[in-house]
């Protein structure tokens, strides 16, 4: 019990904090409306503390960032449906926090600097997030939507 | 299928197309897939009367043939100024959804100039308050200490701001994202020299300067390209790729610029 509670008091807190606040700027740089802006910043928070929480428990960074992102996928078309608003939205501000943005700039700076590897290892680093990312909301969009699963006739 | 509508004469077929084109362009430009904008293409048309809509969408134009009975009608629009506003977006999709059966293009026309004029949900300061606190806890996020996060804060927000006021004056997209990696690199170098002069030191102030320059990544347009291309909007959905790169790349060149001057590395 009392490690349970260190647990939730330590990194867990921060964590979810943090990407709370850095779901809640890029939804307002999005300029989602405002009944929707506490729901993207939540399930942005769970999608990341649910890839944190998975990443904690050993599992590969790449199999937990596809987890993260299916989550957002999927519960994202809960309040879409209900607020009436795209679906796109919910996805777009969920999966931000988890973009491998610092990643992606590196490659050019440490090509620059003559590394070689270094470049190479953050330019695969990057591709293989950015596709966990893209086939996990990929996946929850085939299942949850009849329009994009089956092509029409 | 629309048997009880009379048949739309040439000019009517040509009116409502500007609404449907109109619907299109605003969509596209608010940054959204190419699938959805060719569904609220075809119910604005069918919504007005038309028998029947091809539109073919990518990234940087609009083709749409319209049909009714031995009548067609082809126009294409090109699309510029590329953004993300999803107060826009979402208010034009529920347009497209609701359409009243009475409904004319005018009257579409008209709520569509309403939300084109409606001012965003958000003022320019609170988004560049909300977005550098947000670069603030991305650089906590990447393992950085609060000078880091007060450092990326402060310069994304300032970077933001400078983006904006560079946006409305319509300049190159490429040149805007350059300028402002450069400025925001720069302005969060200064103060990792100034926290250093008061014996504030971070033991990974990389984390910090990558974060300074995050509000740039194309979030949006990775995700937009990757549902493209699932539904095989290959067009579309390569455009996207490649804008997203040449603005990964761009912000990169903008950290470069900055590196080759102050002798400081963030790697």
């Amino acid at each position: 019990m009392s490690y349970l509670l260190a647990f939730l008091q330590s990194d867990f807190l921060r964590t979810g904090l943090l990407s709370f606040i850095a779901t809640l700027g890029f939804a307002l740089l999005y300029q989602v409306p405002r009944r929707a802006l506490l729901i993207c910043a939540t399930i942005g928070m769970a999608g990341y503390l649910l890839r944190w929480c998975l990443m904690q428990w050993g599992i590969d960074w790449v199999a937990a960032t596809f987890c993260g992102a299916l989550f957002v996928g999927l519960v994202g078309t809960l309040p879409a449906r209900r607020l009436q608003l795209p679906l796109v939205l919910f996805a777009i501000t969920g999966i931000i926090c988890m973009v491998p943005g610092i990643s992606a700039y590196k490659v050019l700076v440490y090509f620059n600097q003559g590394d070689v590897m270094g470049g190479l290892r953050s330019a695969i680093e990057t591709g293989f997030g950015v596709g966990a990312l893209v086939s996990g909301i990929g996946a929850a969009r085939i299942i949850t939507d009849s329009e994009w699963g089956f092509e029409d006739s | 299928m629309m048997s009880d509508r009379p048949t739309l004469t040439v000019p009517e077929l040509v009116e409502i197309m500007q609404v449907v084109m109109r619907v299109g362009v605003l969509m596209l430009q608010s940054g959204t897939v190419s699938f959805r904008v060719e569904q609220a293409m075809q119910r604005v048309a069918i919504g007005l009367g038309a028998e029947r809509l091809d539109a073919y969408v990518t990234l940087t134009g609009v083709t749409a043939s319209i049909h009714c009975g031995h009548y067609h009608y082809t126009q294409i629009a090109r699309v510029t100024r590329l953004g993300v506003d999803m107060s826009r977006l979402s208010a034009v999709e529920y347009l497209t959804l609701y359409i009243p059966g009475t409904a004319t293009p005018a009257d579409l026309c008209r709520q569509l100039d309403k939300i084109e004029q409606g001012a965003p949900p958000y003022s320019a300061n609170l988004v560049i308050l909300a977005v550098g606190i947000a670069c603030g806890a991305f650089a906590l996020l990447s393992g950085g200490k609060g000078s880091d996060g007060l450092a990326a804060a402060i310069s994304a927000g300032l970077g933001l701001g400078l983006r904006l006021q560079l946006q409305q004056r319509r300049l190159n997209g490429i040149a805007v994202t350059v300028i402002c990696s450069a400025v925001a690199t720069i302005i969060c170098y200064s103060m990792m020299q100034g926290l250093a002069l008061l014996q504030v030191r971070s033991p990974l102030p990389q984390a910090g300067f990558l974060s300074a320059v995050l509000f740039q990544v194309p979030g949006m347009l990775l995700v937009t390209a990757s549902l493209d291309l699932v539904r095989l909007d290959l067009m579309s959905g390569m455009a996207r790729v490649i804008y997203a790169l040449i603005q990964l790349f761009s912000v990169a060149i903008g950290i470069l610029i900055v590196m080759a001057f102050v002798d400081f590395s963030i790697l």
